[in-house]
């Protein structure tokens, strides 16, 4: 079960995700991305803090989500990568893949 | 509540079947020290949704459950479909790529072997048969 917030600020969709992000949140973060890019977000902020679970078809998700992003000229950044989830991202080597940031205001920062 | 002996679940290779075997390992790998069971739920995701996906769709699948040790589950899943064999036959993933060359799939197995204590198959007769030990104390 993971519950999906969106928002937008500036140039920045803001997509916080709260639980555990299996085979079908995966689909529902990528989508939740995919409408605020739709929307004219160049860049994606996704606040993990929250999340406690991810597999491979969340790793999916986000390389998905950032080679988008990469080629629109943006970029998806990470917030809160901490736990059992950046173990997996670590286990991957996903994690050098991502800018990380500490909270959604310095991922902003970084941003500008 | 402590195991005594395996416990079996018969069920579907169907992706929308994954809460079941997960629901059922969980409940069957009771008293068994765990911290945090993300670790089994991810070795259980990955191989189960790679035999629903990949091996034998809509086939029957047999898993089995026990412990192998005071923090060790012992899991074993038995299924159709073409002998393949996912500890060695499974492409390697390029973990240097650059996010332009990365493929976005694949990474699947590779975290099954990172997290698992042991990861072996065998076919026997027309079925494959997986085994995997996890530890749950780390």
């Amino acid at each position: 079960m993971m519950t999906i917030d969106k928002a937008t600020r500036g140039n920045a969709g803001i997509v916080t995700v709260d639980g555990r992000m299996d085979a079908d949140a995966s689909t529902d973060f990528e989508a939740a991305c995919t409408q605020l890019t739709a929307r004219g977000a160049k860049h994606v902020v996704a606040d993990l803090t929250a999340l406690t679970y991810i597999s491979s078809m969340g790793l999916r998700a986000f390389l998905a989500v950032a080679k988008a992003r990469q080629e629109a000229g943006g970029e998806l950044v990470l917030v809160g990568l901490a736990g059992f989830v950046k173990q997996v991202f670590d286990l991957t080597r996903v994690t050098s893949l991502f800018r990380l940031c500490d909270s959604v205001e310095a991922a902003l920062e970084a941003l500008k | 509540m402590r195991l005594n002996g395996p416990r079996v679940l018969d069920t579907v290779a169907a992706a929308d079947r994954l809460a079941e075997v997960t629901g059922f390992v969980r409940a069957s790998s009771f008293g068994a020290p765990q911290s945090d069971p993300s670790k089994l739920e991810l070795i259980v995701e990955e191989l189960f949704l790679n035999i629903a996906m990949h091996a034998c769709p809509g086939e029957p699948v047999r898993v089995v459950c026990s412990l192998a040790g005071p923090s060790l589950v012992a899991l074993e899943f038995s299924y159709g479909g073409p002998p393949f064999d996912p500890t060695l036959d499974a492409p390697t993933p390029d973990l240097d790529a650059s996010l332009a060359d990365r493929p976005i799939g694949g990474l699947g197995l590779f975290l099954v072997h990172q997290m698992a204590a042991s990861f072996a198959y065998h076919r026997v007769g027309g079925t494959n048969r997986l085994t995997v030990e996890v530890a749950l104390d780390a």
